[in-house]
């Protein structure tokens, strides 16, 4: 039960950042420099203000929308193709397997933060451009979990003998291959919303992130950093909700791999 | 058993492998030394890394400050913003076009190689050639000949008149340098300023000692300057208080009360550089004046110094002007007003629908840049006009702006020339000046301002400066919008510094290290 | 095949891939917007396009893209990596002295990292307070970003208490001063580390409790102290210095962010301010520094399982 707790609070307070604009209707872009660095519970803005007097409260909110947006979506995309890459490599072996597990190599070393500084300087900072970055950087994860998975099921007597009698290939990736292995990659898939959360809102605080005046958790930590000394809760609130965040989700992601792999059970 | 065994090497090789590599790091990392017990040392917190010093470019504010320490011109600017003697004991303007420069007696660079009118004739001559990209190329191309009748005598000769070619003189960048620097990418170590390059730890900092071969070395007071770069602002700051420097360049805006609330330190702030507005005149809707002006009268610039500057600033309401310029007139600075109402009125006049959709130009690289642009946001808004934010990196930003790639587009400008010439610049359009608004043509404004650089009395000249401003004010081809306060900081131990208001914040005030002194 | 020759695939593999990467970076960077001489340029005034196509020139940046290409290729050979656009100094010079402070973090950063988080992984099945530990506290300082974390350190330690500096670095010549200023990055970059590390090593541990040898080991009575020592961490201990391996190669240069937060410079922020300038000599040193790095790694590791299973090198 103690384990639970915490990330119990967490996805409270996502959930609450989340339903926030439905609570509180405030414009997060609206501008008030007199009622600027206004603390937290005063009326009006229930988690204060920030540096050009906009209310904190509903641009954790919109933010949330965009971090959670964004992540979902990049895992998913990244997942699909992950997947198509890594489930080809394993069934095909020879050179289609070295070709597309060298690619893979390759992209994963590349060092993360150079591709994103590049496709952002290319398209421009926006929630499409945040997406793909974030894709491109997880598609290498997903593939290697299912070339893995897939390589450890292909050897099993099953799909030897169905592709022995001649199945086709399609139904047997499709029937055979893809039901057994999609329980590890759904809890890399949650796992993986975590780590997009985590890497995409520090390409916000980097300034990668979209486009201002639409707030970014990590853009927020990054503005209310020059202020940590006189205004410690503008990182601190937007901080907090990013690790809230996170911690749903790889909590959520830890769960499902228990569920799915019993050895990690017998050991709590 | 055997995995056991090689598993026990391992780790025992992997431990002592790291700690092999942390032993080794102690012979590369670089040193830092603290502030105190360096007795007549000046420890410098310094805005940014310069890298290689190279004759010619300008390289940003930093490089400025360590320029003026090693390098010395023909003139230099004093703690009032006035051009006076350096390398040349006197200098006098034959006419507007034709200058003449005494040399000092036995100057010498710090290799002890002479300085006589021919290293001051081809040094000139290499910062008036096209591809050395020199900061003060504006003023030198308009260079006819430069003569040296004897050793100590170098006569310049412009084809145009000008009016502030000393001031160009006396830019950081525009020091006298040996001839092995006059080549592209050669580096310029070795000047003929108050202090020498005694050690660079590359990347960290600079260590300078008191030159022996400056002509006014009884003058400088302190025995060095030890540069240590700190890129980041509010980590400058927290050195400056814990101790660890006893100046600073470029304070952050946020981090001004700070610093005046720390006992022991200086705060020395004055109205620096400003910040403005560009409009793309090539196309709808800012090629008609009266939308430009109407966003002139749409902006809030209070907010703007709020927002961008932490309220460290001086909202402008026309041209910024440099104190103790004889050449301005105060209703320079009155041409324009926070009014939304006329703003609306003036966009109905011309027919501007209520609703627009125009692209603000902006760079994320500085975080005053994007807090400006989201600021006008707000207030363009207010009139109805709908402004998206366009904010990328930095070389983005500047190949949009001169590719005309925006509708209005923010941006700043650190005149190195105290007189009203600065403005020309400026009001030139983008391509042809990479200051001004895409596509404007500026023949008139530059008409005028050309030829009060011709006239050598302050009065008349004033005149024709005014008539050009009038212009500005009705076709509005740049929008000056606020100064910023220019922050040096250091301890009440740091003696005879001043930060020189105006325009020369960021270009005069490393002259004036050479008179400080540390107690 | 032998161990040699798989030694052997894996390095031309390798060296393979450190090409296609500094190819990739290459091209990526041409169609990147934004020109090195007018970002450079743009604070001077009355400079035209004239004054910028001279530049281009001085930089080379004139000649056709196969060239440079070219160019840069054969000066990787000679790990010359050209002359930086905004420092005016060999670019290899300016890498090599970023490297110094990335090394020294990740290298601390790892071993703290890496011996916290085996010891706490090793308390965790021992004790019910370690247990309590890893499980409850990991999951959460694993779900810290490093900026957030590096920023509360701040705030408290160095601003609220004022018990350690905030950033920068100090000379080896002033060693307290020089681990007083480490001790905040390393602990950001360290803490995550262990929490892995102590998840890895209690999984590994509670696999190898279950074998065999284990309890035939506890069978003869030895005591429990010696068999979890001897037997049981010894064993749990080869996958967790494999992953201890790769999170060292990954971790340099991507120590970015809390270099920003602690205002260091190393490998990560010059790449940043550097891509941020177009400063392309810079950005392809960094690159293939930080790409050789992890690949070299990764080589090691997967050498490293061959010699430790033969099996593998014989596929």
């Amino acid at each position: 039960m103690k384990r639970i707790i915490l990330p119990l609070i967490a996805g409270i307070l996502v959930a609450f950042a989340v339903a926030g604009p439905l609570l509180v209707p405030v414009d997060p872009l609206a501008q008030n420099i007199l009622a600027r660095f206004a603390p937290v519970g005063t009326p009006g803005h229930l988690l204060g203000t920030d540096n050009f007097g906009r209310d904190i409260l509903a641009r954790i909110a919109t933010g949330a929308q965009v971090e959670l947006l964004t992540a979902l979506a990049s895992t998913m995309i990244a997942l699909s193709l992950g997947v198509s890459i890594g489930v080809t490599a394993a069934y095909s072996r020879g050179l289609t397997e070295d070709f597309l597990m060298r690619g893979i190599d390759v992209m994963l070393s590349i060092p993360p933060l150079i591709l994103a500084l590049l496709v952002v300087a290319v398209l421009g900072p926006s929630v499409p451009t945040l997406i793909g970055v974030l894709a491109l950087l997880f598609t290498p994860g997903f593939a290697r979990v299912a070339y893995g998975q897939t390589l450890s099921v292909r050897s099993r007597p099953f799909i030897q003998a169905a592709i022995i009698f001649g199945a086709p290939r399609r139904s047997i990736i499709l029937g055979q291959i893809l039901p057994n292995i999609v329980a590890p990659l759904l809890a890399q898939a949650s796992l993986t919303i975590a780590s997009a959360i985590l890497v995409g809102s520090g390409l916000g605080y980097l300034g990668l992130g979209i486009r201002p005046p639409m707030p970014s958790w990590g853009g927020m930590v990054a503005d209310g950093q020059r202020y940590l000394a006189t205004h410690p809760m503008l990182m601190l609130i937007p901080g907090l909700f990013v690790v809230s965040a996170i911690l749903t989700f790889s909590a959520l992601g830890d769960t499902l791999r228990t569920l799915w792999d019993p050895r990690e059970q017998g050991g709590r | 058993m055997k995995t056991r065994i090689s598993c026990g090497m391992h780790r025992r090789t992997f431990l002592a492998t790291a700690m092999g590599l942390v032993t080794l790091m102690a012979g590369f990392v670089p040193q830092v030394a603290r502030a105190q017990d360096d007795g007549r040392m000046l420890t410098f917190g310094l805005s940014a890394n310069v890298g290689n010093l190279i004759y010619g470019p300008s390289r940003g504010a930093a490089q400025f400050i360590v320029n003026q320490q090693l390098h010395r011109g023909l003139v230099k600017f004093d703690e009032n913003g006035t051009v006076v003697p350096a390398l040349a004991e006197s200098f006098e303007a034959v006419d507007t076009s034709t200058y003449r420069f005494t040399l000092r007696k036995g100057l010498v660079f710090h290799d002890g190689t002479p300085i006589d009118s021919a290293t001051v004739k081809a040094s000139l001559e290499y910062l008036a050639r096209r591809e050395t990209g020199a900061a003060i190329y504006a003023a030198l191309s308009t260079l006819e000949a430069i003569e040296t009748p004897d050793a100590h005598t170098v006569l310049v000769r412009l084809s145009k008149p000008n009016a502030s070619l000393l001031d160009y003189l006396a830019d950081p960048n525009a020091g006298i340098s040996p001839p092995a620097a006059l080549a592209p990418g050669a580096v310029n170590w070795i000047g003929a300023g108050p202090f020498r390059l005694k050690a660079n730890d590359s990347g960290v900092s600079l260590t300078l000692v008191k030159a022996d071969t400056y002509y006014d070395k009884d003058a400088v007071a302190l025995d060095g300057v030890k540069f240590i770069f700190y890129p980041d602002s509010s980590a400058r700051a927290n050195a400056l208080i814990a101790g660890d420097v006893d100046m600073v360049d470029f304070v952050g805006w946020e981090d001004f009360e700070r610093i005046e609330a720390t006992p022991k330190l200086v705060l020395d702030a004055v109205p620096g550089p400003f910040v403005y507005t560009l409009f793309n005149t090539g196309r709808a809707p800012f090629d008609n004046p009266k939308v430009r002006q109407a966003i002139a009268y749409a902006i809030n610039r209070d907010n703007v110094v709020a927002a961008a500057f932490y309220g460290h600033g001086n909202p402008l309401n026309g041209m910024p002007m440099s104190p103790g310029n004889d050449r301005y007139d105060p209703a320079m600075g009155e041409l324009w007003s926070y009014d939304p109402d006329k703003a609306r009125a003036l966009l109905a006049e011309a027919g501007v629908a209520k609703g627009m959709k125009i692209s603000l130009l902006t760079s994320s690289t500085y975080s005053f840049f994007r807090d400006m642009a989201l600021s006008m946001q707000a207030d363009l808004k207010a009139v109805g006009i709908d402004a998206e934010l366009n904010a990328p990196d930095w070389p983005t930003y500047t190949s949009a702006k001169n590719g005309g790639n925006y509708d209005l587009a923010v941006a700043g400008g650190a005149p190195s020339v105290t007189g009203p010439v600065y403005m020309q610049a400026y009001a030139v359009g983008a391509p042809a000046s990479s200051f001004g608004s895409y596509g404007y043509d500026a023949s008139e404004i530059v008409a005028h301002i050309q030829a009060g650089e011709a006239i050598a009395g302050d009065e008349e000249a004033r005149a024709e400066y005014a008539k050009a401003v009038r212009i500005i004010g009705d076709q509005v081809p740049f929008l000056p919008l606020a100064q910023r306060s220019q922050a040096f900081a250091y301890t009440d131990r740091v003696k005879g510094f001043r930060n020189i208001p105006g325009f020369l914040s960021i270009t005069g005030t490393g002259y004036m290290i050479e008179k400080t002194s540390i107690r | 095949m032998g161990l040699a020759a798989y030694c052997g695939k894996r390095i031309l593999i390798g060296l393979a891939m450190i090409v296609c990467v500094q190819v990739i970076i290459f091209l990526a960077i041409q169609v990147v917007p934004g020109d090195p001489v007018e970002a450079m340029l743009s604070e001077t005034a009355g400079i035209g396009p004239d004054v910028v196509a001279a530049l281009r020139q001085q930089f080379g940046l004139d000649k056709p893209m196969p060239v440079r290409l070219l160019n840069h290729v054969i000066g990787l050979l000679r790990l010359d990596f050209g002359i930086s656009f905004q420092y005016s100094q060999p670019a290899f010079d300016i890498i090599a002295s970023r490297l110094a402070v990335s090394i020294e973090l990740v290298v601390l950063a790892a071993f703290f990292g890496i011996t916290g988080g085996i010891l706490l992984g090793s308390l965790s099945v021992q004790t019910r307070w370690g247990d309590r530990l890893v499980s409850i506290l990991g999951p959460v300082i694993l779900s810290v970003p490093g900026y957030v974390l590096g920023s509360v350190l701040i705030l408290g330690l160095s601003l609220s208490l004022g018990w350690l500096p905030a950033g920068g670095v100090a000379p080896f010549s002033d060693p307290a001063e020089h681990v007083r200023r480490l001790v905040l990055p390393v602990v950001t970059l360290a803490l995550p580390i262990a929490a892995t590390i102590a998840k890895v090593t209690r999984f590994e541990i509670l696999e190898v409790r279950t074998q065999d040898w284990v309890r035939t080991s506890r069978a003869y009575g030895f005591p429990t102290r010696v068999t979890f020592r001897r037997d049981i961490l010894r064993n749990a201990l080869t996958p967790v210095l494999t992953i201890s391996a790769l999170e060292l190669g990954g971790l340099i240069g991507a120590t970015v962010l809390v270099e920003k937060v602690f205002n260091l410079s190393g490998l990560g922020s010059l790449l940043v301010s550097s891509v941020s300038v177009r400063d392309y000599p810079l950005i392809q040193g960094a690159v293939f520094v930080i790409s050789a790095f992890y690949i070299a790694i990764n080589i090691i590791s997967d050498i490293m399982y061959g010699f430790l299973d033969p099996r593998v090198s014989k596929r």
